[in-house]
């Protein structure tokens, strides 16, 4: 009997070039990614330094 | 001293009330007004911690010789034309109904009296009152309210009283206000942080007269030593290294920071000093006050997302810290309010609890504790958002990110917390209990839903150029492979800034 609608593709697995570009692609993300840290660092040091100004105030209430 | 009827034995028992706790004060005080000692802060906070305690009954002793007034008497109140008493006395606070006939019998010695009453489980308890006009909240060693039971206070100490040969003791960490002559709120503060380090890295205790003058020995102020008005944070921190520590200071205006280096140094038993602002007008002059962190409330269920990467650090569940302020009493709640503010236990100009701007934190230290909780800090940083974006785009087998717990641990009880935990497994157990490590450790242990993932332990003494990774705590053995073939694949260190994240890296790639 033939068939009244066309067979859909099955859904193939990625090919392998495929996968192995998300997996660079993810790598990409995660390395570059990885360079704003040293942003949150750079903040952490400035928050916690305590200015000579600061420190010269004496505590008297 | 009389005229309240002190009996002619030197004490007195009386059932809790406001009005004997006054006149107790008000007969160890010297010349005090009634209407003045009936206004103080510290009055009003002592009577609602045993309200709150359930304190049943008060025992006066009316001879008392406090070493640390003795030392501030001897050097200072000595020589006032005036004759100020040298003799304190001292208030006990039971949880027991006690009379003064069944103390009678306690001390009659009759082998039929009921200790009970006296035990350590009733013992709420002293406060020594100073013989002086105003400032007469002398040291004094309370247990934490009952109503505060949720509260957490790492720093507290064994403190022992000889009540008339009654042996009693309770934990605690010594307080006092300042009486505005050698001590202002700079000295008392330390001096009650300095009482905590002094059990726990084995120093001399200092009295308030003592700390002020090694503090203004070697940067005197502008102005007058004695009466003191003050102390800064140089000063301070010269008085923390004249008892032979170093002295950490940061900068804790940003919550996530008061939060996070406060938790990390009081879990590890520190007492913590910080310095905060009532006045929020730039334009004015500061006005600096500074208590003593003695522990904190973890409060909310979630830690708050910190930071860039939205870290996540337990210690941003703190919704309370607790602190001896000597403005107010021991114990007393400091909650957060918004924009990095702090609200204090002060009572404002309306009576509402006074807000402030939280500013220096202190910590006194050991000198060989080299390694600061920022540079652990920092790495783990570095170290989790690595984690986070492989477990997004590598698919790292974690289920959610990851919540990350840092703090100061001596080894005994770094031991102790794991010979007690039954998700090590035996091998790493043993290993890890017999193994020798520093005496001080920072502990860094991830987890996921309150499920461990990965533990790590720095030497906290190491050098500052040292390794400090000395150990790691497996948990989860498919998620530390995962993360072992994932870092020997891509050499993701390169792109990490930070010396010991990267140790963490090139850990994970064999260990874990």
């Amino acid at each position: 009997m033939a068939r009244l609608t066309k067979a859909r593709p099955a859904k193939s697995r990625p090919s392998s070039r495929r996968r192995k570009r998300e997996k660079a692609s993810g790598t990409k993300v995660i390395l570059r990614k990885l360079g704003t840290v040293q942003q949150v660092s750079t903040k952490l040091r400035e928050d916690s330094y305590l200015s000579p100004e600061r420190r010269r105030i004496p505590f008297t209430v | 001293m009389s005229e309240y009827g002190v009996a002619s034995s030197g004490y007195r028992v009386l059932p809790y009330s406001k009005e004997n706790l006054v006149a107790l004060f008000l007969a160890g005080a010297f010349h005090a007004r009634d209407e003045y000692v009936r206004r103080k802060p510290q009055l009003a906070y002592l009577h609602d911690y045993c309200l709150q305690s359930k304190t049943k009954s008060l025992v006066y002793e009316e001879q008392y010789v406090d070493r640390h007034f003795s030392e501030d008497y001897g050097g200072y109140y000595v020589r006032c034309f005036g004759q100020y008493p040298k003799r304190c006395s001292r208030i006990h606070l039971f949880s027991s109904a006690l009379d003064k006939r069944a103390f009678d019998r306690i001390l009659g010695t009759k082998p039929d009296s009921d200790l009970s009453f006296v035990s350590r489980e009733h013992y709420q308890g002293f406060i020594v009152v100073k013989p002086l006009p105003e400032t007469v909240v002398g040291r004094s060693c309370l247990a934490p309210p009952l109503s505060q039971s949720n509260g957490v206070y790492p720093t507290l100490t064994p403190q022992r009283a000889n009540l008339f040969g009654i042996d009693l003791s309770l934990s605690s960490l010594p307080f006092q206000e300042q009486d505005h002559e050698v001590a202002a709120c700079a000295t008392s503060a330390l001096w009650s942080v300095l009482h905590g380090t002094a059990r726990l890295f084995e120093h001399a205790v200092l009295s308030p007269l003592e700390i002020t003058r090694i503090a203004l020995s070697t940067l005197p102020l502008f102005g007058r030593a004695l009466p003191n008005d003050g102390l800064d944070i140089y000063q301070m921190a010269g008085v923390v290294r004249h008892v032979g520590l170093e002295a950490d200071v940061i900068d804790a205006t940003e919550r996530y920071l008061l939060q996070a280096c406060a938790y990390a140094y009081l879990r590890g038993k520190v007492p913590v000093l910080l310095g905060i602002d009532f006045n929020f007008d730039r334009n004015k002059r500061p006005e600096l006050h500074a208590v003593a962190l003695t522990g904190y409330r973890i409060g909310a269920s979630k830690p708050k997302p910190t930071l860039q990467t939205k870290f996540r650090l337990s210690a941003t569940k703190i919704d309370r810290l607790y602190a001896h302020d000597d403005g107010v009493g021991p114990f007393s709640p400091i909650d957060f309010g918004p924009n990095n503010q702090i609200v204090t236990s002060w009572k404002d100009s309306k009576g509402q609890r006074a807000k402030a701007q939280p500013g220096q934190l202190l910590i006194p230290l050991y000198p060989q504790i080299r390694t600061p909780f920022l540079s652990i800090f920092e790495a783990i940083l570095w170290f989790d958002y690595l984690i986070e974006l492989l477990r997004l785009h590598r698919g790292l087998p974690l289920t959610s990110r990851l919540e990350w717990d840092i703090f100061l641990i001596e080894v005994a009880n770094l031991k102790r917390e794991v010979i007690a935990d039954p998700s090590i497994a035996p091998e790493p157990k043993r290993r890890l209990l017999t193994k020798s490590l520093p005496k001080f450790l920072w502990r860094a242990a991830g987890s996921v839903a309150g499920v461990r993932k990965f533990d790590f332990l720095f030497d906290a003494t190491d050098l500052l150029q040292g390794r400090k990774l000395v150990e790691s705590i497996p948990y989860d053995r498919a998620l530390g492979k995962a993360l072992a073939t994932e870092l020997n694949r891509v050499d993701y260190s390169s792109s990490v800034q930070n010396q010991l994240s990267k140790t963490l890296i090139q850990h994970c790639q064999t260990a874990i």
